[in-house]
């Protein structure tokens, strides 16, 4: 029987070149959208090599000094009373932040306050350094670089092609050793196929090679780099600088992803017994440990507190993706109705002779289920093609998209489910149509 | 073979009440071909869709069969027109979406045959109505008198015991009229088909064993 009604679908269908092909687009493109979407967020927030511990890795990403004073705040009202003007006026105090400063953290302070957290596994420090430009075959080449620890290289899981990364004793004993990414061992080395050991002249200063870092598809610049060198190559100076902002972040691992609460609170705890130096003008100072999608989404959506703008993201984000799903599932419900209000004579001749209303809705769902299936399907095949056009011209930078399978699944479920629905909501009212008035429909 | 006794229908809306049929009491006897006529609106394809229950009387009772008809919603119903009765209307009702030779399959798809069974009997059918050689057709592709061939066919495919033809040479010239008479004619003849025929045509009314009249939903003598 259900031989049957597929192969009937496949005839509607066939019959029905316009209405197969506006239901084929609508179904596939959405599929494609979907899936391109999904995948460019799992790039951007899921879980990859450097950051596959992303679910439970909280950041200090920023700090703020801030000058919080109480402060007078008239409000006035005014109003006619017979005719004269009369002016009302009344006072609220309240705290006013008015100075503001934000940067990254100073080495003191993550290495005075934040180096005992508990719940953490694993942590590690690192700031951005600077562009070096050396010159190589009369061409110049800018790298970026990265001030790292040794435990930097426990957080993140690199891909490393060759070598590995520097030890604790390297990174105290200022030992010239370096890892680049393979971009810079090409530009540097050329075509040489091991560069272990091998050195690199950055500022009159010789740097062994100790790792080369392959590919990944990640662009954040705290993983980025084509160097990474020992942080304690910095300048002294702001190595020991006193002051509470410089350019260090810390990155934390914790135990279990169901710590990262109990962990904010410990850092918002241990800043709130930070004092600020006395001859500045802030007295207030604010350290917080934020998740990955929390310090993206307030790159995107800026809001003081994280989670609002995490909030707000989700929100924003869901909002959209139910867009791309709800609006071609209400044309197609829509299509559908249209369709099978023109087929009222066919369900009239069909009960008559001796289809029950199982039949029918079994029937115009499974005319839904091949479309959704073959919709499926080459929407499957559009989004890998996007994706490899995207990952192709690099639009996205080095960022490199993945096809997500379980997204696939997922969203062809609900396209799936989608399609059922919508075939069976208005079969379900023609199939109750008395057959007499089924049959005065439309004629053939 | 069928049987009404008392049946009346009653259309109600909400501000008038129609009387179609008024206590209609008729006989069929088995291979007796029937014709009904009566002017328009005088309740003559009520009492068709009432007879291939189609439609539920208000009141009465219909014995088809040897089975006499209550529920009128149940599966058991769908089942019953499926085997017992066969439809041919004005309009055809093709499947424009179906070729011709699954038109005719369509009543064997609810008996639950095999494929391979059932287009042998469809082609069967067709040929006995002498299209065999339009079976990849569309609707669509046919004239009027073979859609309305089709519609035989696919009105005979099941073998059942009765045929109703609603006004079946209506929409045809008198040609492809005279052409479907004759294959009903025939299929009444060697199988013994019952058949009940709406029609405005007395030439073919004629052409039956019985005819009965409708007027203004009573019958008259």
């Amino acid at each position: 029987m259900f031989k049957n009604y597929i192969k009937l679908a496949f005839k509607v269908l066939a019959r029905r070149k316009f209405f197969t092909f506006i239901s084929l687009f609508g179904i596939s493109l959405t599929l494609m959208i979907l899936m391109t979407i999904t995948a460019v967020l799992d790039n951007e927030l899921g879980a990859h090599p450097p950051i596959s511990d992303i679910d439970k890795m909280a950041f200090i990403h920023e700090v703020s000094k801030k000058r919080i004073r109480i402060d007078t705040v008239y409000d006035r009202d005014t109003s006619a009373e017979n005719g004269i003007a009369k002016i009302d006026s009344t006072m609220r105090i309240r705290e006013s932040n008015d100075m503001t400063s934000t940067s990254s953290a100073s080495f003191s302070l993550l290495d005075n306050h934040f180096r005992k957290l508990p719940y953490v596994e694993n942590y590690c420090f690192y700031a951005q350094g600077r562009v070096y430009d050396v010159f190589k075959n009369n061409a110049k080449i800018a790298m970026e670089s990265i001030y790292v620890d040794a435990s930097y290289w426990q957080v993140f899981d690199f891909p490393f092609i060759e070598g590995g990364p520097f030890s604790n004793t390297a990174v105290q004993n200022q030992e010239q050793v370096v890892i680049i990414n393979k971009k810079t061992k090409e530009a540097y080395f050329g075509s040489e196929e091991s560069v272990l050991g091998k050195e690199m002249l950055l500022e009159g200063k010789h740097f062994k090679v100790l790792g080369v870092i392959g590919d990944f598809g990640i662009s954040r610049p705290f993983v980025k780099s084509d160097l990474y060198l020992p942080y304690t190559h910095m300048q002294a100076a702001s190595l020991n600088d006193p002051d509470l902002l410089g350019s260090f972040e810390a990155a934390f691992t914790l135990e279990k992803s169901s710590r990262l609460k109990a962990l904010k609170a410990e850092v918002k705890r241990i800043t709130g017994g930070i004092e600020l130096p006395a001859d500045q003008e802030f007295n207030h100072l604010e350290v917080n440990a934020l998740t990955f999608v929390e310090i993206y989404s307030q790159n995107l959506i800026y809001n003081e507190d994280a989670t609002v703008s995490k909030y707000y993201m989700i929100l924003i984000l869901s909002g959209l993706l139910g867009l791309f799903i709800f609006l071609p599932t209400i044309n197609l419900i829509n299509i559908n109705v249209t369709r099978i209000l023109e087929r009222s004579s066919e369900i009239g001749v069909r009960k008559a002779f001796g289809a029950n209303q199982s039949n029918l809705l079994t029937q115009f769902v499974f005319e839904n289920i091949v479309l959704s299936l073959i919709g499926g399907i080459i929407g499957l095949v559009l989004a890998v093609v996007l994706i490899f056009i995207i990952n192709d011209s690099q639009v996205l930078g080095d960022s490199k998209l993945s096809f997500q399978a379980s997204t696939f699944f997922y969203s062809f479920l609900i396209s799936l489910f989608f399609g059922i629905i919508s075939g069976f909501i208005p079969a379900w009212r023609m199939s109750k149509i008395h057959i007499v008035n089924a049959l005065k429909e439309n004629v053939s | 073979m069928i049987e009404l006794n008392n049946i009346s229908k009653v259309y109600r809306t909400k501000t008038i009440e129609t009387l179609a049929l008024d206590n209609i009491n008729l006989k069929v006897d088995k291979g007796e071909f029937l014709s009904i006529m009566g002017p328009s609106g005088c309740g003559k394809s009520t009492l068709l869709n009432i007879i291939g229950l189609l439609d539920e009387p208000s009141s009465g009772s219909i014995n088809i069969s040897q089975q006499s008809i209550h529920e009128y919603k149940s599966k058991s119903i769908a089942k019953f027109r499926n085997q017992k009765l066969g439809f041919i209307f004005q309009s055809f009702h093709l499947i424009n979406d179906l070729s011709v030779i699954d038109n005719v399959e369509l009543p064997l798809i609810y008996r639950n045959i095999g494929s391979k069974e059932r287009r042998e009997l469809a082609q069967e059918a067709l040929e006995s109505v002498g299209l065999k050689n339009r079976m990849k057709h569309f609707p669509n592709q046919l004239s009027g008198g073979q859609k309305q061939r089709v519609a035989i066919a696919r009105a005979i495919v099941g073998k059942p015991e009765i045929i109703l033809a609603d006004e079946p040479t209506g929409n045809l010239d008198s040609v492809m009229g005279g052409e479907v008479m004759d294959i009903l004619l025939k299929l009444n003849k060697e199988n013994s088909t019952t058949i009940v025929m709406v029609t405005h045509d007395k030439r073919m009314a004629e052409k039956t064993h019985k005819l009965i009249r409708l007027f203004d939903g009573s019958q008259v003598n």
